[in-house]
């Protein structure tokens, strides 16, 4: 079977679109994970700095040293 | 942001890494970028001040480093500019062709299209095209800020609704016809290792993020606002790229006619223009609208380079180290005409010069070599600095991401050779060209800012003494100098030592370091009564300087003088809980790149005849063992204690006799004790009560642990009733890198 004859399966059917993740290729499967944990790292860091930057900001800005050491007292 | 980068990039990309290659380059990419970002995220908010790369290099390293910082951005911004004119020029062109409006050009010149002829014709007609939109660019910086900010604010939107609209075409057409994705196979039909060289490639695609910097000084509170916005817009790029990337990908249907080989192959046998190929098949009035997206987002880019290229150079010329011209302000517009006369020179020679591809590259390993030296800042920074600059954005995990950002860009750099040697010409010529200039023009003529050290008085010690061992006494007042000069006088005795005494003045910041002549008083005092002492002793030389931090001030004379050994003492009172000793002893101890001594209540006419040396086995105990034997009386004795807790074993006697041995020390003054204790702070309390002086190491604690509260060493010393040493052995690289990760 080619992979246009596997698209089309994909393609014909909705309900067996669960096939695509079987028939793809170790290449596609690794570059998918790839895309995906970068893509969520990006979004998962931003959201944590923003926290940290509102943080910082409502409790006045201060030094590295003082403010991990407020970081860590908060916990 | 999204810029040229992104449309030279596609095609070229496409045809190197393949489908898949082309979606994980821009992932990946934008994830390598927020490394970066939050590097110039938190030195932003510490540092908000206009300038970039070159002020974070100036603080972290000064004025070498700063200097290549500057030239770096500078021609990296212009090369980048050079690059979005000839996008803009390169798409605009292949629109007008394919309305046919270029056939009156053809005609004039007597030549058919699609022949050698004519491609030339159109290679000499876009780089005419790319010099007159530069000129343009240049002309509206020349206008001023006002006009330059109101352009950029129209293009900005305009630019970011047209390629997400790409984007989500994209997403419309798999979703009504799923066999696209028959055109991710082969995924990555020449090998992951061509990842890298897109990568490389495609990384000026994110650049943007750094002109958000140079804005430190007019943006409304900055330290919140500078680092978010320099976040949000590599999050929000990564995200469009990755759309406008699978759009690209999923944009031809295979087997469609004129469509020869696999699509992929096919958008890349385009290579630069690929990408308009690929959205001409894709929506509806592609041709149209990519050419508006082209426009907007080049010319903004275009707009944004040029902006960033000229404060960059200016700045070198404002500090003196480029010639005064690059500083020069026009009386009507006040923009830096000077610098941005000489960034046009580059960004059309450039333009003009090189191929598209061979531009771009350039433009992708100067940034590479840019935010390296970022990176390294930010280290350098937090590291010298941590005590001294309030920050507005800490990054997390540190020094992991900008350890790794540099690791990787080191790679791409290496690995863009692949896709252009001229850029690897380029760079480094540019780079030397930068030494060359700061050695034999800017070292000398670079203007001292308010914010460096000043020597105010210095005996440097005669020359035939400069080779004997190095030993600096930081002195605060006259009773401080009494309690050290006695200890010092036995270390420089056993060292055979010349001493160097040093006084630093702390300046607060709202005084300049020139009119701080009042500060001085109790600081010439105490290096009188160091001196009374030592003088006749030792070679003496003595310094007084002013500065803002007494650590940093210390540690740059330590490095200096290249200093072996650092006596310095500690009151011994309670401090805020943010410190283990004091806000001046702590960075002193965690970065002076020598042995360290802090004596607390050592002074007057004490003789220690027992002593007593707390060891577990770390990296100080050997000093510690050697400081010991100096102190003690010669008929004294010192016992080195250990207390086992049962966690770890630590062999006690076979440590001494390699350390009695290694350092020449007499064996029989020296006892061991182990004691089993699961509380060995309150067991060496108990222990110190027939001791006349304790000495011990430092914590070898990790700096990231440390926020968790004082480690032990630290808390017994506070704790000791007795006359008690502290001391740091240097291990160099070593103990840096223990001690850092």
């Amino acid at each position: 079977m080619t992979s246009l004859d596997k698209s089309k399966i994909v393609a014909s059917d909705p309900r067996i679109r669960y096939i695509a993740l079987v028939l793809m290729d170790t290449d596609q499967i690794l570059g998918c994970i790839l895309v995906a944990a970068s893509l969520t790292a990006i979004v998962t860091l931003t959201l944590w700095a923003r926290r940290t930057i509102h943080r910082i900001a409502a409790n006045g800005y201060r030094t590295a040293r003082q403010t991990l050491k407020g970081f860590n007292s908060d916990k | 942001m999204i810029g040229a980068g992104v449309f030279l990039g596609m095609g070229i990309s496409i045809g190197k890494a393949g489908p898949g290659g082309l979606v994980l380059t821009f992932a990946l990419n934008g994830l390598l970028a927020l490394l970066t970002a939050m590097s110039f995220a938190e030195l932003s908010s510490a540092i908000p001040r206009a300038g970039g790369a070159y002020n974070f290099a100036r603080i972290g390293f000064g004025r070498g480093p700063s200097f290549l910082a500057g030239w770096m951005e500078w021609f990296a911004s212009s090369v980048a500019g050079a690059m979005y004119a000839l996008t803009f020029s390169l798409y605009t062109l292949r629109f007008i062709e394919r309305i046919g409006w270029m056939n009156g050009l053809y005609s004039l010149f007597h030549i058919t299209q699609s022949t050698p002829q004519a491609d030339h014709l159109v290679e000499g007609v876009i780089k005419i095209v790319a010099v007159a939109t530069a000129l343009l660019f240049i002309y509206i910086n020349f206008r001023g800020a006002s006009e330059t900010g109101k352009i950029g604010a129209i293009i900005t939107m305009g630019q970011t609704l047209f390629v997400v609209t790409i984007g989500i075409f994209g997403i419309f057409t798999v979703l009504r016809d799923p066999s696209r994705l028959h055109n991710f196979t082969p995924f990555m039909p020449y090998g992951w290792s061509q990842l890298m060289a897109t990568m490389g490639f495609t990384y000026v695609a994110f650049e943007g993020y750094e002109v958000i910097a140079q804005a430190g000084d007019e943006a409304i509170e900055p330290r919140k606002n500078l680092p978010k916005a320099m976040l949000y817009s590599v999050l929000i790029v990564t995200i469009i790229y990755v759309l406008v990337a699978f759009a690209t990908v999923i944009s031809v249907k295979a087997g469609s006619s004129d469509v020869e080989g696999a699509p992929w192959e096919w958008i890349g046998s385009f290579g630069e223009k690929g990408f308009g190929e690929a959205v001409a098949r894709l929506m509806p009035y592609g041709n149209f609208i990519l050419t508006l997206a082209v426009i907007f987002s080049s010319t903004s880019a275009l707009n944004a380079t040029i902006y960033s290229a000229t404060r960059a150079s200016y700045a070198l010329g404002r500090d003196r180290m480029l010639p005064k011209f690059f500083a020069s302000i026009h009386k009507v517009r006040k923009t830096p005409f000077g610098a941005l006369l000489c960034t046009a020179v580059i960004v059309l020679v450039v333009a003009t010069m090189l191929p598209t591809k061979d531009v771009a590259s350039s433009a992708s390993i100067m940034f590479l070599f840019l935010f390296f030296l970022v990176n390294l800042c930010v280290i350098r920074i937090r590291r010298s600095m941590a005590d001294e600059l309030n920050y507005g954005f800490i990054m997390p995990l540190f020094p992991l991401f900008p350890i790794l950002a540099i690791l990787c860009q080191v790679l791409l750099a290496v690995w863009l050779v692949h896709m252009s040697w001229i850029a690897w010409i380029v760079a480094p010529v540019w780079i030397f060209t930068g030494i060359l200039i700061y050695q034999l023009y800017s070292k000398s003529r670079a203007i001292t800012t308010a914010d460096e050290i000043l020597v105010i008085e210095e005996r440097p010690p005669a020359m035939q003494e400069a080779e004997r061992y190095p030993i600096m006494v930081a002195l605060a007042n006259p009773e401080n100098a009494a309690t050290l000069v006695r200890t010092t006088y036995r270390l420089a005795e056993a060292k055979k030592a010349r001493v160097e005494l040093i006084h630093m003045v702390s300046v607060p910041d709202q005084i300049s370091l020139h009119d701080a002549e009042r500060y001085i008083k109790p600081g010439k005092e105490a290096l009188v009564e160091a001196m009374l002492y030592l003088k006749m002793h030792f070679p003496l030389s003595t310094t007084i300087r002013y500065c803002r931090s007494i650590a940093r001030g210390i540690i740059s004379a330590i490095r200096e003088k290249k200093t072996r050994m650092l006596v310095l003492g500690w009151h011994g009172r309670p401090t805020t809980h943010l410190f283990n000793l004091g806000s001046t002893i702590d960075p002193i101890i965690e970065q002076s790149p020598c042995n360290v001594v802090v004596l607390k209540d050592c002074g007057g006419n004490k003789a220690f005849h027992n002593v007593l040396v707390p060891i577990a086995g770390g990296p100080h105990g050997a000093f510690a063992l050697e400081v010991a034997d100096i102190l003690t009386e010669p008929e004294g004795k010192i016992t080195l204690l250990t207390v086992d807790t049962g966690d770890r074993k630590f062999d006690l006697e076979a440590f001494l006799d390699a350390q009695v041995e290694r350092l020449g020390l007499g064996r029989n003054r020296f006892t061991t004790k182990v004691v089993q204790s699961k509380a060995p702070l309150r067991t060496i309390l108990s222990e110190t009560w027939e001791a006349d002086l304790v000495v011990l190491g430092t914590t070898n604690r990790p700096l990231i642990l440390e926020v968790t509260g004082q480690s032990l060493p630290e808390k017994l010393a506070r704790r000791c009733g007795k006359p008690t040493v502290i001391v740091k052995s240097d291990a160099g690289v070593r103990s840096w890198i223990k001690r850092w990760i």
